[in-house]
């Protein structure tokens, strides 16, 4: 095939390149759509929710949905034993899964990059001492670490975010990690070394650059991931406590009442589902775009 | 060309060990040992173009490296004009890396994929403080760039965005723009189309005359050196086997090892005219490399002589350097019509 | 003699989203019973996906949009693909260029072997046990022939134990197992040292010798058609430029591209005199323009280069695609 380039193209960085295979994909557009959607509800739920999620109202205990006898239009999905609004209470719910997902991501990549990229990079005892813990973390099953860790720090949210984290950072550590031992034998690194660069030069202005994408592609589909641990953590009670909503607990506090009012548990699963599948979908569609391993 | 060399190389080493898992300490296994280079001497005389040429796994590129301190030599020294390279503390062998560059063989891989050529080419001046102003480098970057073929409105693109000879191009310019004066060029043409070779032979000749470079060309095309270079050395399993100026090596090869190359070289000019000389045997492990002199395995000259006792590097006068027991003995593989 | 391969312009075009890449675009190619002929070109000329074509390997989004392949009497393109996978490999075979990824990393080389020749060797015995020593003789004769030594014992081993010129041999031998008329051999030697080179390129012709068979010689080093092909034919983004007996190509080169090539090319008997690089590099292939592709690059060109040139004779065996080809020039 033919080597040459063409100049009248304006300059596109592999970045751009890279969105636009994305774009092509047009299940991983809707997807994110719907993940934008979301996160749209949570950052806007004030304004988009009916009513108060909080409000408690007894003449309206296990109210069935709207399209089902005895429900009401203005409480679209029915309501939960404490007479609140199912539908408010999921849409303030977003903001629970999505802000304790992206903060528990954000700890653990920013954890994850630094470590990954040092025990890459420098090998020798730091790679050792970073691989061994590791390797330990990787062998605790992770909720039971989690509520083990909550059980001892008592619930709140920076609690659980760091609970979820505590583990969640081994995962981007290792594909840092990976990638940076794949770069470091590139001879654009060795040409770095050669013009006299410093490490911390190489580390960080040449190796992190090239390594971001394969690492953004993990943490997104991790997101999800961490989404349905929240939801597990609170469904034991041991995630936010009442009365804020959190999709988790919803499903729990509907247990009781599975058989006939069926919608209090439902539709909140229904939530976790929609939102973890969207993130996945559009997480394949990120990998498949972005991720040069699948190009070929 | 002054006579006093640049660069000294004394008996360099580089030995690459292999790990030993714990099971195989604990059964006092020996680790494996690769010779990549093996106790190599040479000079290079400031101005001149040294050619360094040999098969696959014959250390020359490891030689290269070595010489960078890319890859930290097991032993041996390397003075660059004056200053012992290899005794130097990382601040005072960043200083040496302006004066001393490399150009790498892979025009796809040399170049970080998500930079651009602006930063790219402008990195050295940034890492050696050799600009004031964002202003003065772009001003350096583009009169680097325009000497080496591009335009200046192509700084701002990205390595993949450009072609093969256009990437070497650029990987020049990044090499040339801190004003070295030494500098490896390892198969600089090697990966690229006949017709672009000749481009970059080309410029990289001219920037020697401008600039007053001095090279370490490293290639296995036996022409490309045959053209453009003033001296050579022949490697083989990580030892010099033949040294000299370029028309007497490779004209009137002595060692046994350089004449089979020669002979293996197609001339287009003179097709056929050479009778090959067939080496018997493969090619020996480095891990594993004969005794004796290293290329008696294969040699069809070999005597038992040559399988005890490693050949020393002997004068045979104007500067040429051979090493083999039989090289008084007048014999030629060679029969050139 | 009626030629062994006719192609008749072939064009072959791979769709890409920037556009339609016609990498093979017109080209008419003859071997000879028991000729070399030597293909060169460079990137983007398209010699490799002119055999390619030829032995029906394009795939998409590549495919053979005009032209007529004559093998031995038939017309390849006519055939229906059980009829051409029993030609290829029989009648026809293919060498590449980088024989570590061109054979099974996972199959030894006895298997690979004995692949080729249980699909296409008819003599082979039928019941099971006389097959099976049948093959492995054939194997083992097959990798004698190619020069790899104590062949019985190394047909259990794999690829990777093997070095780069024995993996080149041994795929020589896969080629040749069912002894066929045409050997494609597409650069055969890129990726070796020169000596093993040699060896190689030696191997062909005393195996082309002996069989009678013709030979493809893919390549972009003029030095190695110089020394093993009787006619030489020169490509350039998807066209045949020039075409004609090795000694006088090479000696008189009538398009200026073969021309700029020789004398471009760095060797010992050039020292001190500057070489004459060929400016520019080669044109995109997407959306040509109707007109001599070298045209950029040629220090001759003229204001009626800018038509599309056909190829014209220019000797008696001798062809070339330019206008001033033919006269008197140099």
């Amino acid at each position: 095939m033919t080597n040459v380039a063409d100049m009248s193209r304006p300059p596109e960085t592999i970045f751009q390149q890279n969105l636009g295979n994305f774009m092509r994909n047009r299940l991983a557009v809707a997807s994110s759509a719907v993940v934008i959607l979301f996160i749209l509800l949570a950052i806007f739920a004030p304004l988009i929710a009916p009513h108060d999620p909080n409000a408690t109202d007894l003449f309206r205990r296990l109210q069935p949905p709207a399209w089902v006898e005895g429900g009401e239009w203005s409480y679209l999905l029915g309501c939960d034993q404490l007479g609140r609004d199912i539908l408010s209470r999921i849409i303030y719910g977003a903001r629970i899964s999505i802000f304790i997902g992206a903060a528990v991501i954000l700890v653990a990549t920013t954890i994850g990059i630094i470590a990954g990229l040092s025990a890459g990079y420098l090998r020798g005892w730091v790679d050792v001492v970073i691989s061994r813990i590791v390797d330990i973390l990787l062998g605790f099953p992770y909720l039971i670490f989690a509520i083990g860790l909550m059980a001892m720090m008592g619930p709140g949210l920076i609690n659980i975010i760091l609970a979820l984290a505590y583990k969640e950072w081994v995962i981007p550590c290792r594909v840092v990690r990976g990638e940076t031992l794949a770069t470091r034998e590139l001879e654009y690194i060795e040409a770095a070394r050669a013009l006299g660069a410093s490490r911390r030069h190489i580390m960080v202005k040449e190796i992190l650059p090239n390594i971001l994408s394969p690492v953004i592609v993990v943490s997104t589909i991790r997101m999800a991931h961490v989404i349905i641990l929240e939801a597990s953590l609170s469904f034991l009670g041991l995630g936010v406590q009442p009365p804020t909503a959190s999709w988790g607990s919803m499903v729990s506090d509907g247990r009781a009442f599975i058989l006939e009012s069926w919608w209090v548990s439902t539709f909140p699963g229904l939530a976790i589902l929609l939102l973890v599948l969207a993130i996945n979908v559009a997480g394949q569609g990120l990998r498949d775009a972005f991720d040069p391993r699948f190009h070929e | 060309m002054s006579t006093e060399p640049l660069l000294k190389i004394d008996n360099l080493t580089k030995h690459y060990v292999g790990r030993l898992s714990l099971a195989q300490r604990l059964t006092g296994e020996r680790p494996k040992v690769v010779r990549a280079v093996n106790d190599v001497s040479f000079e290079v005389r400031r101005g001149e173009i040294l050619g360094l040429i040999g098969e696959s796994g014959c250390g020359k590129s490891t030689l290269g490296r070595a010489i960078l301190r890319l890859h930290e030599p097991t032993s041996g020294r390397v003075t660059f004009d004056g200053q012992e390279v290899t005794a130097l503390d990382p601040a005072a062998l960043k200083d040496i890396r302006r004066r001393m560059q490399i150009i790498f063989q892979d025009p796809y891989a040399s170049l970080n994929p998500r930079r651009t050529v602006a930063e790219i080419v402008g990195l050295p001046l940034k890492l050696h403080d050799l600009v004031s102003s964002a202003d003065e480098m772009r001003a350096k970057v583009i009169a680097i760039i325009e000497r080496i073929g591009l335009k200046s409105n192509q700084l701002d693109r990205y390595p993949h965005q450009f072609s093969g000879g256009q990437r070497q191009r650029i990987g020049i310019a990044r090499a040339l723009v801190s004003n070295p004066e030494f500098i490896v060029c390892d198969e600089p043409v090697s990966a690229l189309d006949v017709s672009i070779q000749a481009q970059i032979i080309e410029l990289l000749l001219e920037l020697k005359r401008e600039m007053g470079l001095t090279y370490l060309f490293i290639s296995h095309d036996i022409s490309v050196i045959g053209y453009l270079a003033d001296r050579v050395a022949v490697m083989y399993l990580g030892e010099i086997v033949e040294m000299g100026p370029v028309d007497a090596v490779l004209s009137a090869p002595r060692h046994p090892y350089t004449q089979s190359l020669m002979s293996a070289v197609p001339d287009v000019d003179h097709p056929g005219h050479a009778q090959r000389v067939r080496l018997t045997g493969d090619l020996p492990s480095p891990l594993n490399p004969p005794t004796g002199c290293k290329f008696h395995t294969r040699c069809p000259l070999a005597v038992d002589r040559c399988r005890s006792e490693a050949p020393k590097s002997e004068d045979l006068g104007g500067g040429h350097l051979a090493a083999c027991h039989r090289l008084h003995e007048k014999l030629s593989l060679l029969e050139t019509a | 003699m009626s030629a062994l391969l006719e192609v008749k312009g072939l064009r072959t075009a791979f769709e890409t989203r920037a556009g339609s890449v016609c990498a093979v675009d017109g080209v008419d190619v003859e071997v000879h019973q028991g000729e070399c002929l030597g293909i060169v070109g460079e990137s983007g000329s398209g010699k490799s996906v002119t055999f390619a074509s030829v032995m029906g390997l394009v795939r998409a989004p590549g495919r053979i949009t005009a032209g007529e392949i004559h093998f031995d009497g038939r017309d390849l393109r006519k055939l229906s693909r059980k009829e051409l996978r029993a030609v290829r490999g029989r009648d026809i075979a293919m060498t590449m260029q980088d024989a570590l990824t061109a054979l099974n990393p996972a199959l030894t080389i006895g298997v690979q072997l004995a692949e080729v020749l249980e699909a296409h060797d008819e003599t082979l015995p039928k019941g099971r046990k006389a097959r099976a020593r049948a093959i492995r003789e054939r194997s083992v004769e097959m990798l004698g022939l190619v020069g790899i030594p104590s062949a019985g014992s190394r047909l259990s081993q794999y690829p990777h134990e093997f070095s780069g010129g024995m993996r080149q041999r041994i795929m020589i031998a896969i080629a040749l197992a069912c002894r066929p008329k045409l050997l494609i051999a597409d650069e055969p030697t890129t990726a070796l040292d020169v000596t093993i080179q040699a060896q190689v390129l030696e191997l062909i012709s005393d195996i082309r010798a002996k069989l009678g068979m013709s030979v493809v010689l893919i390549t972009h080093d003029l030095g190695v058609v110089a020394e093993h092909c009787d006619r030489v034919m020169v490509m350039y983004a998807g066209q045949v430029v020039e075409e004609g007996p090795t000694a006088e190509v090479i000696g008189s080169p009538s398009h200026p591209y073969t021309r700029g090539l020789l004398g471009s090319i760095p060797r010992l008997s050039l020292r001190g005199q500057p070489i004459h690089p060929i400016e520019g590099q080669v044109p995109d292939l997407i959306d040509l323009p109707p007109q001599c592709r070298f045209y950029s690059r040629c220090a001759e060109r003229t204001d009626a280069c800018l038509t599309p040139i056909p190829v014209r004779q220019v000797g008696p065996h001798r062809k070339a695609r330019c206008i001033i080809a033919g006269e008197d020039t140099e």
